[in-house]
Parts: C-alpha cells; structure tokens; sequence
C-alpha cells in the first residue's frame, strides 16, 4: 500500500482506486467534534452527580466524645470590666480606633497565655529556611506579610453577647484602600465549656450536596453566632467529627483541624494525622478543608499545605486558639474592589497572629464565606453567598 | 464486533478529555475532590479498560497493515 493510501485509510476513507464503491464517510475532525460534544455531555451528568444530586451518607454515628459541666473542661469567662481588647488591637503597628464602643475583657481565663504582643511580628522575619519544595506547598511570603501588617487598621465594632457561659465581641476591621481595601470580621470569644461551639449540617442531615444558607441553618439551630464551616459534603474522604458524634475517620490529603473536650484546638498535617488517636483524646469536632495558617506555637509556618489557586486573594473563613476556652472567628470579605478584595493565607495567617492566636485553620471560603448574628450577616458574602453543609455556631 | 471495534476508541477520548478535564480542575481547587471520589475512581477503571481494548485493536490494525503491505500488489518497488 503506497503512503498516500494508507494515510487514507487510517482516517477512515477507502483509497482513492475505491473511492468510488464506497458509502461517504463522516470526516474525521466532525467524528472527534462529536466525541468533544459528548465528553462536555458527560461532564456535565459527573458534575450534576457530583455536586448537585443529594446523597444521604451512611454513618454508624458513633459517640466519642461527650462534654459535662462537672468535668475538667470548664473555663472562666473574663472578668468585663476591663478597657481594651488586647487579643484584637495590641499588637497592630498602628491602630485608628474608629468607632470602639464595646468593653473588652481583660482577665484572660485559667491556662496557658495568648503570646499577643509584638515580638510575634517580629519572629515573622525570620524565612531564611523556608523553600517550595513541592507544588503542594507554598511558602510563606515575608514581604506580603510585612506590608499587610503595616497597613493602617480602622475598627468597628460590630456586635457584642454577654452571658453566664458565653462572651463574644465581633470587630469589622479596615484596613488599606482602594481596590488594595481588606475588610474583615473577627469575633474574640470566651466560652465556659466547648460543648457551646457547637457545629450543625444543613437541614440536620449527613449528606453529600444537601445545602442550606447559613442564616437558615443559624435560625433552625438558635445560633448566637454562626461562621461557615469546612464544607464536608464536598468529600467523600475526610474525618468529620460533629459535638462528639464520629461520622467518618478516613483522612485524604488535606491538613485537619480538631478541637478537643479540654479546649484546645490542634491543627495536623495528613502524614502527622492518626485518626484513633484523636478519638482517644477526646475529639469535639473536626474539620477538614485548610490549610493549617499557625504552627501551634503562634508562628506563621514556612509554607502552606495548599495550592496556587487556593493560596490567592480570596474571602474568607477561618477559626483560631488562643488558649482553653478563648478562640477567634474570622470572616475575610473579598471579590469586591474598594470594598474588599479579599486576604491571601500569609495576610490570613497575619491577621491570626495579631489576634493572639497560637493555632488557626483556614475553613471553605469563596463565596461560602459568611458570619451570621441575630439572623443577619455579619458580613458581606462574596457574590451573594452560597448554600453550603454545614456551619460552626455558638449556641447555649 | 465491527460496531464495538468503532465505539470503544471513541469512548476513549469521551474519557479521556472528561479526565483531562477534572485533573484541570483539581489542580485549581483540590478540595471540590474531582478525582478522590468513588464515581471518578470507578470511571478512572473505565478508562483502563478503554484504553486496554483500543490498544489491542490498534496493535491488531498495525500488524493487519504491516501484512497488506508485504503482499505482492501493494509492495513499494
């Protein structure tokens, strides 16, 4: 057969010499025309099955954790009659008080000390060691740092709650200008015992792709105050552990946050994550989305377990700990130029160390990014938010 | 036969431009687990096969070829 010939033949028409014998055949550019059609159609039945299809998950609901108000978990609330809030402002190079009403506490409870002073910035400077050594790691930038941190802060307070086992007071902080402008809410609170940070998932089902917006889920559950959570129904294959319920222990590849009976809260990479381990000591809740933004010592870590994508200027969501029974909720507004254009993770991370904490964890952020009070956002949802699984709250 | 000698290189690329696809997608945002889940994982053995099959067939063309090639009315002097 001469080259020209089978050229033909392989692109599915007979040869010239028989041209004349044979059907007309679809050309081969339409034929894979086709197969591009069909594998758009394909995707788009994966996606609906994927994203949208509600699925129930089976779970054996296992009880591994309970909370008392007789055991060891139990904190004092901050004594309320202090003046300034040290765990949100102190340690801002400079600081605009706009509009500051509210009373912070002073008298941290019983346990180890939030660090919230400025040397912490200073350990920032140190990244001589710090290197991208895979794609799923990205360092850690002192220079984005330093100027987020230098940035003038303007602060408003946006709401506070006083109660016997609960005290939260949440800022709207300013910072920048233009379409550089960052907004976000931070909510500084104290609770008497973690069973009040309670989490909840849309319409009280464990599924995957049943969705609810958080001030709906904020108002079924009573919340006080409610911030988006890590989004679970998204995974087939993550630890997801609600108020001491274990619904699944498999880990996949991402960090993991916990939060224990005692109060602390401790973040794991997936190779230092064990499953067992953490039911053992006594899991409250567990998230997965990260990445980790603190390395347990109140320290911006070399790099974050996460991606470009991810890593960029975007709203969001985020929890952290200071000590027992005090911890932080971060909403971060963005996708909206003068407003906010969202935080990246080292200014996310930035704005965790300047609240003292000594442990963060970055949770689904993007358009499900939100902070509900008295069944009102808080913030602005990138967007006009989302449905999401599941919520953190506060709740008595 | 002939039918399924046709389709099943085409049900190939089908798969094969879905996977490119969702790998895409998983390098912006791993966290939506394109490719950790059960369904992807049971497409992704899908396209093992696939593959397989219209491998052996184009091994099977190549030689079939190779042979109509050696045939005295088709040999290039």
């Amino acid at each position: 057969m001469s080259n020209t010939n089978k050229m033909h033949f392989m692109f599915h028409k007979k040869p010239k010499s028989e041209a004349g014998f044979s059907k007309k055949q679809m050309s081969v550019w339409m034929l894979i025309f086709i197969d591009v059609l069909l594998a758009a159609v394909c995707l788009g039945a994966f996606s609906f099955y994927q994203i949208v299809l509600p699925k129930k998950l089976s779970s054996a609901e296992l009880v591994v954790a309970t909370t008392t108000d007789l055991d060891y978990s139990n904190f004092t609330l901050p004594d309320n009659n202090g003046t300034e809030n040290n765990n949100i402002i102190s340690v801002s190079p400079v600081v605009q008080t706009k509009e500051f009403t509210g009373q912070a506490p002073t008298n941290k409870p019983s346990g180890k000390a939030p660090t919230d002073n400025p040397s912490r910035v200073a350990q920032i400077g140190n990244f001589s060691n710090y290197g991208n050594t895979d794609t799923d790691n990205i360092s850690a930038n002192e220079s984005d740092i330093a100027a987020f941190s230098n940035k003038l802060k303007t602060i408003t307070e946006m709401n506070t709650y006083q109660s016997d086992n609960i005290q939260f007071t949440t800022n709207m902080v300013e910072l920048g200008s233009g379409n550089d402008k960052v907004t976000y809410y931070i909510s500084d609170i104290y609770v008497t015992n973690v069973k009040y940070i309670k989490t909840a998932f849309a319409k009280g089902t464990y599924a995957r792709n049943i969705t609810d917006s958080s001030l709906d889920m904020a108002a079924e559950n009573g919340a006080l105050l409610t911030i988006s959570g890590d989004y679970y129904g998204n995974s087939e294959i993550s630890i997801v552990i609600r108020n001491g319920i274990l619904y699944r222990s498999t880990g996949n590849d991402a960090d993991v946050c916990i939060l224990f009976t005692d109060g602390t809260m401790k973040t794991y990479s997936p190779e230092d994550f064990d499953a067992d381990e953490v039911i053992d000591e006594g899991a409250w809740q567990a998230w997965t989305f990260g990445p980790a933004l603190l390395d347990g010592n109140g320290d911006i870590p070399g790099s974050f377990h996460t991606t470009d994508y991810l890593y960029g200027y975007q709203p969001r969501s985020a929890i952290g700990y200071i000590e027992q029974g005090h911890y932080v909720f971060v909403i971060v507004d963005g996708r909206c130029g003068g407003y906010s254009r969202g935080a990246n993770l080292n200014e996310l991370a930035q704005i965790m160390v300047d609240a003292g904490c000594v442990s963060a964890y970055n949770l689904d952020g993007g358009k499900s990014a939100s902070m509900v009070y008295n069944n009102e956002y808080v913030n602005i949802p990138a967007q006009g938010g989302r449905d999401i699984s599941d919520i953190i709250y506060l709740g008595e | 036969m002939k039918k399924i000698v046709t389709i099943i290189p085409h049900a190939t690329i089908i798969m094969s431009i879905m996977f490119i696809t969702l790998w895409i997608l998983d390098q912006y945002n791993p966290n939506m687990n394109f490719l950790d889940s059960k369904l992807s994982n049971t497409l992704l053995l899908i396209l093992f096969i696939l593959s397989t099959v219209t491998s052996i067939i184009a091994v099977i063309f190549d030689r079939k070829l190779g042979r109509r090639d050696e045939t005295p009315e088709n040999r290039i002097e």
